[in-house]
């Protein structure tokens, strides 16, 4: 027996309709993340992991299917009680261009998640965002920089940031580094593993390229049209492949000497 | 600094700022060169231009002071139509950001309750709507205004509706934030920059329509305006023309001039749109 799971997804459902043709992005997916572990889930364009990824956020509203967090039914809550308990699982969006306002400063993005759960007293927000910039490895001296102002692995860093400040025990990562220069990927890779390794969080861990779930995972769902194809440690998963899927995206890879 | 300087870059919007600062500096210093009331009789009737130089523009029928009121009047007309184009925008904005947020019915209703506005012609709106509640200043803003929201209100509506499917207001949502909040620190500052090159549009259409109205004896009676002048010098045209003439080139060049600027602005901001 695995250690208990702080998020449960029972039989996600969800279809599109574009021009009339019906198109399943989720069908009947189940996922169970325990705590402090990583689970990659993986798949081509199209296969509905990003669905699955925002759906399990109620960014996208589902057809049917149950998402427990932390025990409390995630589905049923709405309005100030849903706003509340977002705070338990935040979200790192693949570009971080777009995922900061470009409007804001380094200071506003970090601030924005402390000011709306009220988790700092007045006059100590400076030191909380030092704190969490310190974390992730940007100086302080960034804090009234402006997002468009500093480098996309940087952003990354304070987007990475902004989802720690209320303190969550679970991390949806959707691509993290794969709008990212390959010079900074493994930078950002490595502070999510740091992480990950203080702090215990859980990380739910979307991705298409193999060769970054190889570094990161516990264990790994394959999707394919909206449907779990296959499901294991990542050991087995890279050791041996049972579904075509898999192979495929492995297949992708590159070999690089010395591996 | 950037959008300063394509500003400067484009001579229409050079000159039209030049044009309207210059107007705006009559408008704020009128009442220190003429600073008794415009609407005083200081000279003979129907003075002609540059004859008697302490009415250098002549006078009208009662023997006022052309210029007093011209200088005047030019107050008159950048307040109308600076305030009117403002409670429009914010009207429009407001409409334009909850349709666009909320969706579904909310959506529906305020879009069909805003083509229902724009079938009926804002002038003939701020008409009837001055006919009943009276002339005076603060009615007619809020009549023209009342014309003018609809524009706003549709590109902010569809402005809304992309920025709404950007990632940034996603991660707002994720954070937790309130939908108050990320409407108004999230969207709203993303949906007005197309705004604001529509903003001179509305702003010269609310200078023509306060003028209009004030032509056809609605304008504010204790204000002098360009459209009250040139109705006035109509009586005479035959034997004065230059009392309706005067007013209605200064109209001219200040229209010209808010659209000229507006010209500058849409430029300076297609520059920063395209650099992104």
């Amino acid at each position: 027996m695995s250690a208990p799971s702080i998020l449960t997804a029972r039989g996600l459902t969800k279809t599109y309709r574009t021009g009339g043709r019906i198109v399943p992005a989720l069908d009947g997916v189940d996922i169970d993340l325990a705590a402090g572990e990583t689970l990659a889930v993986v798949g081509a364009s199209g296969s509905g992991k990003s669905t699955l990824a925002r759906a399990i956020l109620r960014l996208v509203e589902l057809d049917a299917g149950t998402i427990h967090v932390g025990g409390r039914d995630f589905r049923r809550l709405a309005g100030a009680e849903l706003r509340a308990e977002r705070r338990r699982i935040q979200m790192v969006f693949q570009d971080p261009a777009l995922a900061l306002n470009p409007r804001g400063t380094v200071r506003s993005v970090v601030a924005d998640p402390l000011r709306v759960h009220s988790l700092v007293e007045a006059g100590g927000q400076a030191d909380a965002v030092a704190a969490l910039l310190d974390r992730v490895g940007l100086p302080y001296a960034f804090a009234d920089r402006p997002v468009h102002g500093i480098s996309g692995g940087q952003r990354q860093r304070v987007a990475i940031a902004r989802a720690l400040a209320t303190k969550p025990s679970i991390l949806v990562l959707d691509e993290p580094v794969s709008a990212l220069d390959v010079s900074v990927r493994g930078q950002i890779l490595n502070l999510l593993l740091d992480l990950q390794r203080k702090e215990r969080i859980a990380y739910l861990f979307i991705s298409h390229d193999m060769g970054v779930v190889r570094a990161v995972a516990d264990r790994v769902v394959v999707m394919s049209r909206g449907r779990i194809v296959e499901n294991g440690s990542a050991d087995a998963v890279f050791r041996s492949p049972r579904s075509p899927e898999c192979r495929e995206l492995l297949d992708a890879v590159p070999a690089l000497p010395g591996r | 600094m950037s959008a300063l300087r394509r500003f400067a870059g484009s001579p229409d919007g050079v000159v039209g700022a030049g044009l309207l600062l210059s107007f705006a500096i009559v408008a704020v210093f009128a009442p220190v060169a003429y600073p008794e009331d415009p609407l005083s009789i200081v000279g003979g009737p129907l003075v002609r231009p540059f004859v008697d130089w302490s009415t250098p523009l002549g006078t009208d029928r009662l023997g006022r002071d052309l210029l007093a009121g011209l200088l005047h009047g030019a107050r008159t007309s950048m307040l109308v139509g600076l305030f009117a184009a403002l409670v429009a925008i914010l009207l429009g904005a407001a409409v334009g950001v909850a349709a666009g947020l909320s969706g579904g019915w909310i959506d529906e209703s305020l879009m069909r309750i805003t083509e229902a506005f724009q079938t009926v012609p804002g002038f003939l709106l701020a008409l009837a709507f001055i006919s009943v509640v009276g002339p005076s200043l603060p009615m007619v803003v809020f009549a023209i205004a009342l014309g003018a929201w609809t524009g706003p209100a549709r590109v902010v509506r569809a402005e809304v509706l992309s920025i709404r499917e950007r990632d940034f207001v996603a991660a707002a949502r994720v954070i937790g934030m309130h939908p108050v909040e990320i409407a108004w620190r999230e969207v709203l500052p993303h949906a007005l920059p197309p705004v604001v090159s529509l903003a001179s549009v509305i702003v010269a259409g609310a200078i023509l329509t306060e003028a209009a109205l004030s032509f056809l004896g609605l304008g504010d009676p204790n204000r002098v305006t360009w459209g009250g002048l040139i109705a006035e010098g109509r009586t005479v045209l035959r034997s004065a023309p230059y009392l309706s003439i005067v007013p209605g080139l200064a109209l001219l060049s200040t229209v010209l001039a808010v659209h000229l600027t507006g010209e500058g602005i849409v430029a300076a901001l297609a520059g920063r749109r395209s650099f992104q």
